[in-house]
Parts: structure tokens; C-alpha cells; sequence
């Protein structure tokens, strides 16, 4: 079965026929075969320039034709050999496998995921592999690439063969030739490659055909001049370097060889990623849309891997320039145009910034971080004996034990001990983190479980002493991280561990790690933080009045939104809160709000919320504030009770009771899914441009409506990391930038200039709340928060009034 | 607050300066240890599996020199043994 023109030039390889194929009588029917002709027709190619074959026609399942490394079963060599004879006799042009079978069948290779994109000549026909249009179609990113690929395919289907582009990589020159190269160079695109922990070469591109990689892997007083001269172009401020992902060069050069680069940047994987968020951001991926270069990524993982020789390691780095380039010279007109520009440029400005906190990094008090593992193990151990405890009181069994290690023995005692229905993954029972959530919440039909509540906190201990507590740290005694100036799409900074496995996500550290972070040798700490930022900016953006009121008059929102959910006073409400604090056991709750007297109304508690709504696992401004983080986003009744461990029905009123409240908040939602549908892309309020590929679905939507407020505060700290950073007052030399938690900055001050504290803290709040302009044309500013300490985890909360004479106290506390 | 207040850069060591930076490279290129790589070590085990995963790629890259009818004869040839 075909379909399509017989004497076409151009062939399409599927690699197995549609499931309603030979009931409808085509090839390409049913939904896979929709996408494909959608495809197809995004493509602009017709039935008359194209002849679509199956490689497997009589469905055989793919692992009687290959095993999963892609190695051809005799089946599967017999199939193979046939479809080349039938291939052969078409004589095409060009043929574009779709599909790991088919892929494998021509080039003997089923790493679609590698060779996606690149043009190969093969049997005096191009190959040029795509993905399958039947599996990955579904998704909206990947009916682009593929119909990227067939355009790339059409416009190859001609009588020439292919040739692979022209690369003129120079390796290993002489100093006089690499001076000579960089002499007259402008524009230069970079990559280094690094090797056993240092940096092995380092290769420039200044046209889309030449590279020069110099090869660092040299002997002493020559690779001294080597990195003199190359020093010398990265320093000249006239000059401008293109790299992706350059921030890792950067920050490798840097810290290994104290190279400075001051020339003017730009980054293919910034400007890619700004301008087509939903795709992914590897060179590899890039140079496989942008170029007509075949993938030459194994080059240098063999290298790597110890296959291969130096030569080949320092060809690879110079292709990696030469496409780099090539990357570049596509995207840099619409990048740098109107629409993007801004957002491109303050990225970029972000990059030095971000060095400085890669490379300061924060002291690890080691004294303090032994004495929290013992912290910890002595609670998991208080954790375990109440566990034992409440197990045996669920099961009235008095003997009852169980340990929380093992999920066997828990999947016993909540499905078996105690009969309760399982809750399942995949079809067989779990007790996972889901399941766990879901037995420590009430039903209709029983009681919420506390031993479920218990081996949650539990697990997260243990977690925590795993993930956060043993990572290693550098040898100097300090926490560091990787930043990632776009590592998500909301422009929000992401961070890892470092090159050499030391630190970890420096945005998610927990309050009990937090504690050995502390402050240098007479220095103090201190973190401003945005006061309930992304909360502020919905209320101005969905332009609410009841928000904005709560903001106007300075309540707590979160107190606000549970007195309105709940009815109950405001002043009760902080009472309960300031009693209970983050206890999450039901029956100590219910202690303390029955002994609770409110003494600014001087009444008890339980008279005062007598019929009233009353979360029963946390306090109510708790349930406030959960309310306020995630109605906001669409968040349903059902995944808001697994969250917050609240019943459904409990849930369910309070958020009926939060979208009646907060009344505009849905015509926000619906306006923004107007705008999303009809332009396909979203603008903020800071001028940052999102684009939005797929159907307008409830989970794009969600996505929009989250991007709009999360993208404004992003920006807004990641700015005022770039002013203060570049400031020019006197006040900020002194001051030291050490972390970024999307809102908030951690900032180092020496104790010895105290007396300049406040103005560094009033220049940085400054940069820290810039105006910004609802879209009703409304002014305002979010505010910030300080606070200030010797440790991370133990810091004081102040004002920017008071911010000097707390510093005074704290200093002369520690003396 | 600047990223040169913390260091000097290159170009501003002297030789002798240069000179002890790359020995310090040199010295830490020996004592190098791919964090990445070591966890890997750990965890893997020459299995059954694994050892059969290796010999496929042997195959793999023996057949790879192989022209098709080469290949052909010999997945035929080794078919019928087992048979």
C-alpha cells in the first residue's frame, strides 16, 4: 500500500502502516495519519511531490526486526535488503525515513534521536531521518521539527548529490597563526573543551567555512602565550564572541584560568530559547534546524570516553565554532528586532552577574552542619517511635510495628491490616508520595490517616538528609552552584551542581541546610525578598479590587483571603496562626484551638468559630496562603486537597469561596485565553514576549496564566541583580551578591562598614521595586522584605529603616 | 561589587604568576576525579546482561563492515546452526 506520486523524487519511509490503513485503504489514515497530512501540508507538499512507503507492511512487531540497540534481526536484514532493491528501482532523489525502523533499515542506525535532521548521501540517494509522524506528531513541538525536516528534505530532492558543507578547521596552530587568525576578526564564535577537569582547547570561528582551535594541551611556557593571546581577544571590549550556552565557557575559563571575557556577547541558545521556548535548546538540535551540517556529535564523546585520538577532540571543537556560527547568522535579524531584543539584551547583561555568585559562593559553617545530620537523625528517631505509636492505635493491635523503609510492609498495613482500598499506580497498589497524600486526608467514609501523614515526613527527612546533607563541597570549604540564565520559560533562573559534582540547586534549599550557610568572617547576611510578589501582580493584572484593596491597606493576603474564605476575624485568625504555627497533626490542632482564648477579643477561639470552616491539618492563615499560591493558576478542587492534605469537600468550598471573593479573577483567565488563541503568544507588562505552540488547552492555559505574574517577578529580581551588581554607588563595592531564589537575593555586607549598610540596602531595595504598569493603566510597586543574620537558616527579620541598628545588635550579640 | 575584585585576571598576572596558575592546572588535571563518572562505576555491575549488550555491539560493529549480501549469508548461516 502508497500513496502518493509513484514517480515522485521525493519518498517518505513510515515505518509501519496506519492501524485503520487497509480498512480505509490508505496508508496514512486515522489520527497518525491526520498529523501526517497536516504535516505534510505545513510543509506545502502535495500528493503529486511525494510518494509515501511503508518499511514494515506487514506490521511485524519492531523487536522481531531489531533489538533495542537498533541491530537488525535476520528478519529484519531481509526486510531491509528488499526495501532498498524497491528503492532503488523508484530511483528518488531524496528519501526521508520516519521512524526508527526505517531509519535503521537504510543507514543502520536507530539513533533517530541523534540523526534527526542531518542529510546523508547513501546508494546515490539523500537520507535525510525524521521523527515518526504516527508516534511523536502528537506533539505540537514535534510536528514542527518534522515538517522542518521536510521542507529541508523537498528543497534536497534534486538531481545533485549531497555534498557535506566546506569546513576549513585549522588545529593546532602556532602562536604568530592564532594572532594572525584573530588579528582582523570581529565577529568570532567560541567553545572550549574541556577535558580531565581543565580546559583542553579552545576554538574560534570568524565565518561560516574557517575555525582555528588551539590546542591548550600543550607544554608550560607555550601554552602560557597561547593563553595570552587568546586572553587578549576575549578582554577587548570592541570584539564580539558568540558561544552557546556561553555562561559555562565563561564561567570554566574563569575559574580555571582567571579569563575575563569583556567583549560583547551573544548566545544561540539564549536567543533560540527566548524566541521558541517549547523547542529544545542543544547545539545539536540547532544546528540540525538551522544548518545543513550532519551530526558530528559522536566526534567528540568518543574523545571523551577514551576511543579516538586528540586530533579528532580538536576537529569536533572546531565544527562546533563553524556551527555556532551558522546558528547565529539564522537567527540574529529577528533575535535582535523589535519583538525580542530587550528580552535577549537583559539576559545577556545577567551573565557577569551570575559569575560572581557561581564563583563567590556561600561559607559551609562544617561544625554546624555536623551537628544538624545529628538534629536530624534524632528526629527521624522521635518521628519513628510516634509512628509506632499511632500504627498501633489505627490498628488497635497492640503488638502493631512497621517500618517506614519499606513499602511492602506499608502497602500491608494501609491494604491489608487496615482494609482500606488501594490507591494505585500503573495498576498495582502504592503507597508512593500520591498515595500517601491522598490515605492522609478524610473522606466521606473515614477518618484521615496520621501514620500516612507521618511516614510522608518521614520519607522527606530522609530525603533530605540524602539529597541536601551529604552532597559534597568544595575544597575551600564553600556551597556553590551552576546557574542557568534561561532554564526555564518563564525566564526564572534555574541552578545545579557544579562542573565537578560539588553544591546542588542553590533555589530549593531546605530551612534545615540553611543553617550551616552562613554568613564570611566578619560579615553579615542579608536577604530581600519580594512580599507576596506573584500575588501582588495577578491582583493588578486581573485587576481586581478586591486584591488590591488588601494590598492598599497593607493586610497580610494571606490572613485577608482565609478571613474572607472563612468568615472568621482577622484577629482570631492570627492568634490561631501564631499558636499552632506549622503543626500538621489533627488532634494537637484541635488541642489548641480548644484552649485558645484570642485576647484582642478577649473570647475563646472555639466560640468565636462556632460553625465556621476550619482546615483541620493546618491553620487557617496556612490554608490562607495555599489558597492565595495556588487558586490564582486554575489549581481544581481535587489536586488543591492533595496538596494541602484538606478533604475535597473542604477544598471544593474554599475555592468556590476564593473565586467569589476574588470575582474578576475568572474574566482574567478567560481574557487570557482570548489573547493566547488569537495571537499565540503572550506579552507581559515588562515587555517579555512568550510564544505558545498547541492546542489552547486547560494545561496551556494554566501555563499562561502562571507565566504572565511569574515572568514580572522574575524579572524584576533578576534586574535588580544586574543594577546592583553594576551600581555606581560607593555603598555596593563593599556589598557581595551570593544567591539568587527567584524571589529573593542573598546578599553578604562586612560588619566593619556598618555605617554604610542602610544606604547599600536603600540602593538595592530601590533597584528591587521598579514601577510597573497594570495593564488598566494602574502604577505600582511590589514591595520587599529584609532580613538579616549570620546564618541563612536563623536570620531576623527587619525594616530598611531599622535595617543599621539590627546589624549594630546582631554584631555586638555575637561579640 | 565586581567578579575582579574577588581575583586578579590573566592579564594582569606576571609570568611568574602564569607560570604557577598552569601548574596548578596541571597538578589538579593528575588528581582529577569525574564525580559523574565514579557514581556510574558504582552502581554498574558486569552482568549477564550487560556482557550480552557488549557482545551486540561487537556484532554490531563487525556487521557494519559487512556488505549486505556478506551480512545476509552470515545471519542465514547462523540461523540455520541454531536451528
Amino acid at each position: 500500500m502508497t500513496w502518493g506520486n509513484k514517480n515522485a523524487k521525493l519518498i517518505l519511509l513510515i515505518d509501519r502502516p496506519a492501524s485503520r490503513a487497509y480498512t480505509d485503504s490508505s496508508i496514512i489514515s486515522g489520527r497518525g495519519g491526520q498529523n501526517l497530512h497536516l504535516i505534510l501540508d505545513h510543509a506545502g507538499i502535495s500528493s503529486n511531490d511525494a510518494y509515501v512507503l511503508c518499511a514494515n507492511p506487514s506490521d511485524i512487531p519492531e523487536q522481531a526486526l531489531m533489538n533495542a540497540k537498533g541491530v537488525l534481526t535476520l528478519r529484519g536484514t531481509d526486510l531491509a535488503t528488499k526495501l532498498r532493491a524497491q528503492l532503488n528501482g523508484l530511483d528518488p532523489y531524496c528519501v526521508v525515513p520516519m521512524g526508527r525502523v526505517s531509519c535503521s533499515f537504510l543507514l543502520q542506525d536507530a539513533r533517530l534521536d541523534k540523526l534527526r535532521g542531518s542529510c546523508f548521501q547513501y546508494n546515490g540517494y539523500k537520507v535525510i531521518p525524521t521523527r515518526n509522524p504516527f508516534t511523536s506528531g502528537f506533539n505540537t513541538p514535534d510536528r514542527y521539527i518534522i515538517s522542518a525536516d521536510l521542507t529541508k528534505a523537498k528543497r534536497m530532492a534534486v538531481k545533485e548529490p549531497y555534498k557535506p558543507p566546506d569546513m576549513n578547521i585549522m588545529i593546532d596552530p602556532a602562536p604568530n597563526i592564532v594572532e594572525r587568525y584573530l588579528s582582523d576578526a570581529e565577529v568570532v564564535s567560541c567553545d572550549i573543551e574541556v577535558s580531565r577537569g581543565q580546559v583542553f582547547c579552545i576554538g574560534f570561528s570568524k565565518d561560516e567555512d574557517t575555525a582555528m582551535v588551539v590546542n591548550l594541551d600543550r607544554p608550560l611556557p607555550e601554552r602560557g602565550i597561547m593563553w595570552r593571546i587568546c586572553a587578549e581577544f576575549l578582554d577587548d571590549p570592541t570584539k564580539t564572541v558568540i558561544g552557546q550556552n556561553f555562561i559555562y565557557d565563561m564561567n570554566m575559563m574563569w575559574r580555571l584560568n582567571h579569563i575575563r571575557v569583556s567583549a560583547k556577547i551573544h548566545d544561540t541558545m539564549i536567543a533560540h530559547h527566548i524566541m521558541y521556548p517549547d523547542f529544545e535548546k542543544s547545539l545539536q538540535f540547532l544546528t540540525s534546524m538551522y544548518t545543513t551540517i550532519p551530526y558530528y556529535k559522536d566526534e567528540g564523546g568518543f574523545w571523551k570516553s577514551g576511543v579516538g585520538d586528540r586530533k579528532s577532540f580538536l576537529y569536533y571543537n572546531g565544527k562546533v565554532c563553524i556551527a555556532t556560527f551558522r546558528v547565529w547568522e539564522k537567527l540574529k535579524d529577528k533575535i535582535l528586532g523589535e519583538k525580542f531584543v530587550s528580552q535577549y539584551e537583559e539576559t545577556i547583561s545577567m551573565y557577569e552577574p551570575l559569575m560572581y555568585l557561581m564563583y563567590r559562593g556561600l561559607n559551609v559553617d562544617m561544625r554546624e552542619l555536623t551537628i544538624v545530620k545529628h538534629k536530624l537523625r534524632e528526629e527521624i528517631t522521635s518521628i519513628d517511635a510516634s509512628l509506632q505509636g499511632v500504627v498501633q492505635k489505627e490498628s488497635n493491635h497492640e503488638c502493631m510495628e512497621l517500618n517506614y523503609n519499606s513499602p511492602k510492609q506499608c502497602m500491608e498495613y494501609f491494604y491489608s491490616t487496615l482494609g482500606l482500598p488501594p490507591y494505585r499506580k500503573g495498576g498495582k497498589p502504592t503507597v508512593d508520595d500520591k498515595a500517601l497524600a491522598q490515605l492522609a486526608k478524610t473522606t466521606s467514609s473515614r477518618e484521615g490517616l496520621y501514620s500516612a501523614q507521618l511516614i510522608q515526613q518521614l520519607r522527606q527527612r530522609k530525603k533530605l538528609f540524602s539529597t541536601y546533607l551529604d552532597i559534597d563541597f568544595d575544597k575551600d570549604h564553600r556551597f556553590r552552584s551552576e546557574y542557568k540564565p534561561r532554564g526555564t520559560r518563564t525566564g526564572r533562573l534555574s541552578s545545579s551542581k557544579t562542573f565537578w559534582g560539588s553544591g546542588m540547586n542553590a533555589q530549593n534549599v531546605p530551612p534545615e541546610m540553611k543553617a550551616f550557610l552562613v554568613a564570611d568572617r566578619d560579615t553579615l547576611l542579608i536577604e530581600m525578598d519580594k512580599r507576596q510578589s506573584e500575588w501582588v501582580i495577578t491582583a493588578y493584572l486581573a485587576n481586581d479590587p478586591e486584591m488590591i484593596r488588601v494590598i492598599t491597606t497593607g493586610v497580610d493576603p494571606h490572613a485577608a483571603t482565609a478571613e474572607m474564605v472563612t468568615g472568621i476575624p482577622l484577629e482570631a485568625i492570627r492568634a490561631e496562626n501564631k499558636a499552632i504555627g506549622h503543626t500538621t497533626n489533627p488532634e494537637e490542632i484541635d488541642r489548641i484551638r480548644s484552649e485558645l482564648i484570642v485576647e484582642e477579643l478577649s473570647a475563646p477561639f472555639k466560640l468565636l468559630t462556632s460553625g465556621c470552616f476550619l482546615p483541620r491539618t493546618l491553620s487557617i492563615r496556612q490554608m490562607g496562603k495555599k489558597c492565595n499560591h495556588a487558586l490564582n493558576y486554575l489549581m481544581g478542587a481535587r489536586q488543591f486537597s492533595l496538596e494541602t492534605g484538606m478533604a475535597e469537600a473542604e477544598c471544593n468550598e474554599a475555592r468556590n469561596k476564593y473565586l467569589t471573593g476574588y470575582s474578576r479573577l475568572p474574566e482574567w483567565w478567560e481574557e487570557v485565553r482570548k489573547t493566547v488563541q488569537e495571537d499565540r503568544g503572550l506579552r507581559n507588562i515588562c515587555h517579555q514576549y512568550r510564544a505558545f505552540v498547541g492546542t489552547c488547552d486547560d494545561a496551556m492555559l494554566k501555563d499562561a496564566v502562571a507565566h504572565l505574574p511569574q515572568s514580572v517577578s522574575a524579572w524584576m529580581v533578576n534586574m535588580a541583580m544586574v543594577d546592583i551588581y553594576h551600581s555606581p554607588h560607593a555603598e555596593c563595592v563593599a556589598g557581595e551578591m551570593l544567591a539568587n531564589v527567584h524571589d529573593s537575593i542573598l546578599f553578604q555586607y562586612p560588619t566593619d562598614k556598618l555605617d554604610e549598610l542602610a544606604r547599600f540596602c536603600s540602593v538595592a531595595k530601590y533597584a528591587m521595586e521598579p514601577e510597573l504598569t497594570s495593564p488598566a493603566g494602574v502604577s505600582f510597586r511590589v514591595e520587599t522584605d529584609i532580613k538579616i543574620g549570620l546564618s541563612w537558616g536563623h536570620m531576623v527579620e527587619t525594616t530598611f529603616q531599622d535595617v543599621g541598628d539590627t546589624a549594630w545588635k546582631l554584631v555586638q550579640a555575637k561579640r | 561589587m565586581k567578579l575582579t575584585h574577588l581575583e586578579k585576571h590573566f592579564l594582569e598576572f606576571d609570568h611568574v604568576e602564569v607560570d604557577a596558575l598552569l601548574k596548578q592546572n596541571d597538578s589538579d588535571k593528575e588528581s582529577y576525579v569525574n564525580v559523574y563518572e565514579k557514581k556510574t562505576v558504582k552502581k554498574t555491575k558486569r552482568t549477564e546482561g550487560k556482557q550480552k549488550l557488549d557482545d551486540y555491539a561487537t556484532i554490531k560493529k563487525a556487521l557494519g563492515a559487512m556488505s549486505a549480501e556478506e551480512k545476509l549469508a552470515l545471519l542465514k548461516s547462523l540461523a540455520q546452526k541454531e536451528a
